[in-house]
């Protein structure tokens, strides 16, 4: 393997191999069940029972072939974060005091995954990764985060690490400013290093009084009443609707469903 | 929805938070809430028009608050010339946070009616605290900010 960004190609291509085989095993499983139906439909009810049994284990393994495929999409991710952070380091290590060493590593890594990184625009140019904030994510909501005019809460399931990897490594698209778009969702970076999520898939937008009300939901988990009653909410009881309980609603049943 | 969420951060008495309020914005004395941190301090006249507030947390003293009934009642103002209003009466600093969520930048008046865009530690902001990292502009009314560089 002479790249990572080979490494990745080939993970994808056997993910893609393991989904087609999900796809042939489904499509025979689907044959047996019609076989099986017109064998008990004719009273050769021992043969029927055999083919359905042999239905169900094709359906097994359909699944066991669609769960590699999952595996492999998922290493994939991996190895392109992998392929971020190498970019990231090759970067940072040019820029160190210990000038020699760093350069022969970076010169020694870049080496081994056979490219450059990529030239990269705005800010993520001149500051390092730092992540993104916790009240930005369902999971990790407090009373006490900041609310403020627009809130992007970040959906479970949305892999912002291997985003960011890809606005460190060039593979993001530069809108403008310090705002960067891949897969579908568009992020900000600071000049601390912190990246923010702005708005795009597996991303909600909430106001204020809608992200105060998420807050409480997820901390009382899910008890409206409950939440109500805390004083960081019932200050705002005159100013919150049962339409922004609802839209708060909304996303706090997205994250259980998802979890 | 419209928000004017300013939070001064310096000490301020909320009563005097409330008058002055009234006074630049002709409310109603008793159409302004006035939340202590626990409860209502006093009973309010529909329909409420803002709402003052105790900070709620570490380098939040007070909160002035208005949604669309203030914007309503006041001709849809800007949240700038609020802030600057609020901030000069009271002569303390305030912020207030982005307008989109595209920036990131709170934006600083202070005392003189001096402002600019700021940057806050988000470290802290995730546990409700209000630090000041820094301006990406020079504030007249806040020369000890240190500058950051702009990234937007």
């Amino acid at each position: 393997m002479s790249s990572i960004e080979e490494a990745s190609g080939s993970v994808a291509t056997n993910a893609e191999s393991a989904r087609e085989l999900a796809g042939s095993i489904t499509s025979s499983k689907d044959l047996l069940d019609s076989l099986a139906a017109r064998l008990d439909a004719i009273g050769v009810e021992t043969t029927a029972r055999q083919t359905q049994v042999a239905g169900d284990r094709a359906e097994e393994l359909a699944g066991h072939a669609n769960a590699l495929a999952d595996a492999l999409d998922s290493l994939r991710q991996q190895v392109d974060a992998l392929k971020g952070l190498l970019a990231s380091a090759i970067r940072s290590g040019a820029g160190n005091s210990i000038r020699g060493r760093a350069s022969r590593s970076a010169s020694a890594a870049g080496s081994a995954a056979g490219q450059e990184p990529l030239p990269l625009k705005g800010p993520a140019a001149s500051v390092s990764p730092r992540g993104i904030s916790k009240r930005h994510f369902l999971g990790k909501l407090q009373m006490k985060s900041e609310a403020k005019k627009r809130n992007t809460v970040v959906l479970h399931g949305v892999d912002t690490d291997a985003d960011i990897a890809a606005i460190w490594s060039g593979r993001a698209a530069y809108l403008h400013d310090n705002l960067y778009k891949v897969n579908d969702r568009t992020y900000g970076v600071k000049p601390t290093g912190t990246v923010y999520p702005v708005r795009g898939k597996g991303f909600v937008e909430l106001d204020k009084l809608e992200y105060t009300a998420l807050k409480g939901l997820k901390v009382y988990n899910g008890d409206r009443a409950a939440a109500e009653r805390d004083p960081k909410i019932a200050r705002f009881s005159r100013h919150m609707t049962d339409k922004t309980w609802e839209t708060a609603r909304n996303v706090f049943n997205q994250g259980q469903e998802r979890a | 929805m419209r928000d004017y969420t300013i939070v001064f951060i310096e000490p301020v008495d909320l009563g005097v938070l409330a008058a002055e309020a009234a006074d630049a914005f002709a409310i109603p004395r008793e159409q302004i809430e006035v939340w202590d941190g626990r409860t209502f301090a006093a009973p309010v006249v529909e329909p409420v028009i803002a709402q003052v507030a105790a900070g709620s947390g570490p380098g939040a003293y007070a909160e002035f608050v208005g949604f669309d009934a203030f914007a309503s009642h006041t001709g849809d103002p800007e949240l700038l010339d609020v802030a600057v209003e609020l901030a000069t009466r009271l002569k303390h600093r305030a912020v207030f946070g982005p307008e989109t969520a595209e920036d990131y930048r709170w934006t600083l008046v202070a005392a003189d009616g001096s402002h600019g865009k700021v940057v806050l530690d988000d470290d802290q902001l995730d546990d409700g605290a209000i630090k000041v990292l820094g301006s990406v502009e020079p504030i007249s009314g806040a020369p000890e900010l240190p500058q950051l560089p702009e990234t937007h």
